[in-house]
């Protein structure tokens, strides 16, 4: 069920849309785990599937965003009861403290939860330098 | 802290409020993933002519955990999220998403035809069909001349 995302790295942002046009903006609720090796982000993001999620990770500033696509074909039918509006996107940004290997970053949407995997990037060896007498 | 909200470049107040807004909306339970009277999850009802349908904001859960019942005129939506298993030797930096248990009923104003209700579950959202019973249909009557 779960594909592997599309990551997009340093991707300009997009040009503003018309404020009118423009669907309410939720902070997905998130996890946050770290280990010796990598930090895990969870969200949820109900309604949103894999292909219309967006991770942009630039410098130390980490921002998902997941846009709801579809009404469930809901034309023909009256809203009597709202409880959540039905067109929604979802916004939030981080700072990471941690360097972040961008190749080893894996993304999954499943049933509405994203789950990001940040692996740290490893700390280069120590390199000796050789002095020779001169 | 490892992680905060990263905050703009150049510092902006009205960013800050934004930020201290969204904060004291999630308190209240204002952000979409309950609804303004701390229920869960919250739903939206629509109807037409034929049928009633629900949809549910609820992400992550196993389609065993949910249990949906209707009676007459009834719904009841019953189900439990799992918690989050923590990795081995991972720590929580932040922890904000629930678990547990919860159950929400809802009153129609008609009869359903209990047979014919569906129920799917993608990306997160649970949508319920309740077709109205054949006796509260709109139903058309022709007219015979005497």
């Amino acid at each position: 069920m779960s594909t592997e995302l599309k990551k997009t790295e340093s991707a300009a942002p997009v040009a503003g849309k018309s404020q009118a046009a423009e669907p309410v903006v939720l902070t997905p609720l998130v996890d946050i785990m770290e280990t010796e090796k990598e930090v895990i982000l969870v969200a949820d993001m109900p309604g949103v599937n894999e292909g219309n999620v967006d991770i942009d990770l630039q410098g130390n500033n980490l921002t998902i965003k997941g846009n709801r696509d579809d009404k469930f074909g809901m034309d023909d039918a009256e809203l009597v009861r709202g409880e959540y509006r039905p067109e929604y996107r979802y916004e939030r940004q981080f700072t990471i403290g941690e360097v972040i290997d961008m190749k080893g970053i894996s993304a999954r949407m499943k049933d509405g939860v994203l789950r990001l995997t940040l692996p740290k990037l490893k700390e280069l060896a120590p390199r000796r330098i050789q002095v020779k007498a001169g | 802290m490892l992680w905060r909200n990263a905050r703009p470049s150049l510092w902006n107040p009205w960013h800050e409020l934004r930020n201290f807004n969204d904060e004291i909306s999630r308190l209240f339970g204002d952000l979409g993933e309950f609804t303004t009277r701390g229920e869960y999850p919250p739903v939206n009802v629509w109807f037409n002519d034929y049928e009633a349908r629900f949809t549910m904001k609820l992400p992550g859960v196993n389609l065993a955990d949910l249990e949906i019942t209707a009676n007459q005129d009834t719904l009841t939506i019953k189900g439990n999220r799992a918690a989050e298993v923590l990795p081995e030797g991972a720590s929580y930096l932040r922890q904000e998403r629930g678990s547990g248990s919860f159950v929400r009923t809802f009153a129609l104003p008609f009869a359903v035809d209990s047979d014919q209700i569906e129920a799917g579950y993608k990306e997160g959202i649970l949508v319920i069909r309740l077709p109205k019973a054949k006796s509260v249909q709109p139903r058309k009557i022709s007219v015979t001349t005497a």
